[in-house]
């Protein structure tokens, strides 16, 4: 559903998109994501000019100034022609995919741009594996783990790396879980406009996999996880839940290798 | 505090009904991936299925059309048109007063549903009676369906039975078989009485000039042998080129609506019948009601559905709502691109598009492999630009200012962390308030990452 561009730009020399989530709260998501970029071989640049990917106000149908702020991202990217790692599917599929219905009525130039930006844009694990070529995470990781495929990663290539990664480690057990395919409710700005379903969806997401008893409950989107730990924790049920990047540092800190 | 009319709906909806509707919509999500499977197990195949039932209804509808008319005609069936709801419903008045019509009986149509044919025929004193289970047991009560397959979704056996015996249909019993056979005995009486019946059509055929239905309960058949007229009516963009295209659609409707391999009946009607036990006369009705503008739209591809319900009974909204939250007679992921399309005023149903989590469950199910999710962001857009006012909208225009200013961004973040200091319990009203009545919010580490980065990366 949220297909990336067939041709997409491939290279070690990366620039890293923290995303705004990771900017603000989940600065340990990001620092784990660059250093297991780098302990694979990628060369890993920070563009500073970087703020959002626009979604929030995309997604409520503002595109106006979705708009606005993907033409900052664009220009903060500009600087060179690599490919963009993003520790989130959902930031990434705006990016790749929904830029592509927000700027739909631009003139040809600017369309061609975001297309151009679109074949640039990776999802973290689908980037690990399909240009970095990993097919095992070094160290170890003794868990019993439930992973959220979150729902912007359906169409991409991103739930098979993540599982992928997560059975490559030596020590993880994946841990399967009722419902699993189904939406956790998070939805970007539905969570506070419609929160009563949002809560709703996101108790019953919390439940089911807790009932799976898993030592970590993993996404490769930070934001997911926000709305299900903040359930969670309000209804005093332990969730341990990390993004992938998370995960992968600890198997290889646990391996004493990085 | 404005609240979302849907989300107050889930907050107000008796939990067994939610749980009626949650039930039903799982297990014919459960079901249909289960038979799609079974049909196709060479992986791919399906979806290339599904690609084609696409395929086949973009190509020239208005050529369509054309011919279907003419084949009908040439079947001895009178086509008409309705520019919209209204026209459709004098349409079918006309007929029935020059038939001197006291008795209707209804075969399943959502179509007649978008036109409130019933509590029209009602007004001008005509009884039309709905075959279906589903449907009669909705009619009973004065509701509208919650599903567009299966109408009675959101009730349950007991006050079915209830229903029944309040009006007189049968004395109380909630056997699900002495409901079905109490129902049968009902509608025996009404097929013999009645004088004309009104169906949609799942699919007209442009060459062969016929109209084909898909039920389950042989009801159609029962309706067409008792009356002597037989009115039917659906939207244009029900017309495929051809019965040899028909077998996609078939193959795909009844696996995507409830795991059948196929509905009980499918009925192909190509004009009035011979013998004196079927309609001696036959009417097709075409109706647009806003349909030839969103042709015209970047909304076209809404046209290709086949009414299937598979998007709501994977959606996680409408699994928990149900559809009687919606408002319109197109609830769930369908719903909320069509109905704002199909109203008068937009501003309506402003909100349906807002009632998504864009988790895209419903475009992984579509058999006309409609990009649903792109329409209803589309539809948010529309919506926005024409100045709908929705409930609880978030202003943007402030953060897409800082967002779009790294200076200022690369100021602001670090200060979330000043946030830490509040307590935040005391929230009650706005997003953030709205955030923490259900949830928690981990630390503001603003800017922290930047940092790390300068001196690590
Ligand atoms: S939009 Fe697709 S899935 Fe939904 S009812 Fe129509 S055909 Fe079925």
């Amino acid at each position: 559903m949220f297909t990336p561009p067939p041709d997409r730009i491939k290279g070690r020399r990366v620039n890293f998109m923290a995303t705004c989530l990771c900017d603000s709260i989940f600065d340990d998501a990001a620092e784990c994501a660059v250093n297991v970029l780098k302990k694979y071989g990628a060369k890993v640049d920070f563009p500073p000019n970087q703020t959002c990917c626009g979604q929030p106000a995309f997604n409520s149908g503002d595109f106006a100034s979705a708009r606005k702020v993907l033409l900052s991202t664009m220009d903060a990217f500009s600087g060179n022609s690599n490919p963009i790692v993003v520790p989130s599917a959902s930031c990434a599929a705006m990016l790749f995919h929904s830029s592509k219905i927000a700027f739909r009525d631009s003139d040809k130039r600017t369309r061609e741009r975001v297309d151009e930006f679109a074949k640039r844009v990776w999802e973290f694990c689908d980037y690990l594996v399909s240009v970095l070529g990993v097919r095992k995470i070094d160290g170890n990781l003794c868990a019993k783990i439930a992973i959220h495929n979150s729902c912007h990663g359906r169409g991409t290539d991103t739930p098979a790396a993540l599982k992928k990664l997560i059975v490559s480690i030596d020590g993880t057990e994946i841990v399967e879980f009722k419902n699993s395919d189904s939406c956790c409710g998070f939805g970007g700005t539905f969570s506070v406009v419609f929160p009563q379903i949002s809560s709703e969806l996101g108790l019953a997401k919390v439940r089911s996999v807790s009932e799976a008893n898993p030592d970590i409950v993993v996404a490769a989107d930070t934001s997911c996880l926000l709305h299900q730990k903040g359930i969670a924790d309000k209804n005093g049920i332990d969730y341990p839940a990390m993004h992938a990047a998370q995960v992968f540092w600890q198997a290889i800190k646990n391996g004493g290798i990085q | 505090m404005a609240v979302q009319p849907i989300d107050k709906f889930c907050e107000t909806l008796d939990p067994v009904v939610k749980n009626a509707v949650t039930l039903a919509s799982v297990g014919s999500t459960v079901a249909r991936e289960k038979i799609l499977g079974e049909a196709y197990p060479e992986s791919g195949k399906a979806e290339r299925l599904r690609e084609l039932a696409n395929k086949i209804k973009s190509i020239r509808p208005s050529k369509n059309l054309e011919k279907a008319v003419a084949s009908l005609e040439a079947n001895g069936i009178k086509v008409l048109f309705a520019e919209d709801a209204e026209e459709a419903r004098n349409l079918i008045l006309e007929i029935l007063k020059e038939k001197n019509a006291k008795n209707v009986v209804k075969v399943k149509s959502m179509t007649t549903e978008e036109i409130e044919l019933n509590a029209f025929l009602e007004k001008n004193g005509i009884e039309a009676v709905e075959t279906d289970l589903g449907e009669l047991i909705i009619q009973i009560d004065g509701e509208r369906p919650s599903h567009i397959v299966k109408p009675a979704i959101h009730r349950r056996r007991d006050d079915i039975a209830r229903s029944f015996e309040k009006h007189k249909i049968a004395d109380y019993d909630d056997n699900p078989n002495h409901i079905t056979l109490n129902a049968r005995k009902y509608l025996r009486k009404k097929y013999f009485a009645a004088d004309v019946v009104i169906s949609g059509a799942n699919y007209v055929l442009a060459k062969e000039g016929a109209i084909v239905l898909a039920t389950n309960e042989g009801n159609s058949r029962f309706s067409m042998a008792g009356a002597k007229t037989h009115i039917a009516i659906a939207g244009f963009e029900k017309v495929i080129p051809s019965a040899k295209e028909l077998a996609v659609f078939l193959n795909l409707l009844a696996r995507s609506a409830t795991g059948q391999h196929s509905t009980v009946y499918t009925d192909f009607v190509a004009g009035p019948g011979k013998s004196k036990n079927s309609p001696s006369e036959m009417y097709v009705i075409f109706l647009d009601n806003g349909r030839s503008k969103i042709l015209g739209s970047e909304f076209a591809d809404i046209l290709k559905c086949m009414r299937c319900g598979a998007c709501m009974n994977r959606c996680p909204v409408f699994r928990l709502v149900g559809g009687h939250a919606y408002r319109a007679v197109y609830p769930g992921p369908l719903g909320i691109v069509l109905s704002p399309l199909l109203a008068k005023d937009i501003s309506e149903y402003a909100d349906l598009p807002k009632a998504c989590t864009l988790c895209g469950a419903c475009a992984d199910v579509c058999p006309a492999k409609i990009p649903l999710p792109d329409l209803i962001l589309k539809m948010r857009d529309k919506v926005k630009s024409e100045n709908a006012k929705v409930a609880n909208d978030i202003n943007f225009k402030a953060w897409s200012v800082i967002a779009s200013s790294p200076k200022l961004w690369r100021a602001i973040i670090p200060m979330n962390k000043l946030a830490n200091l509040l307590p935040l319990g005391a929230i009650k009203f706005g997003p953030l308030g709205r955030w923490l009545r259900t949830r928690t919010l981990p630390k503001f580490k603003g800017g922290n990452f930047r940092k790390w980065f300068s001196k690590n990366g």
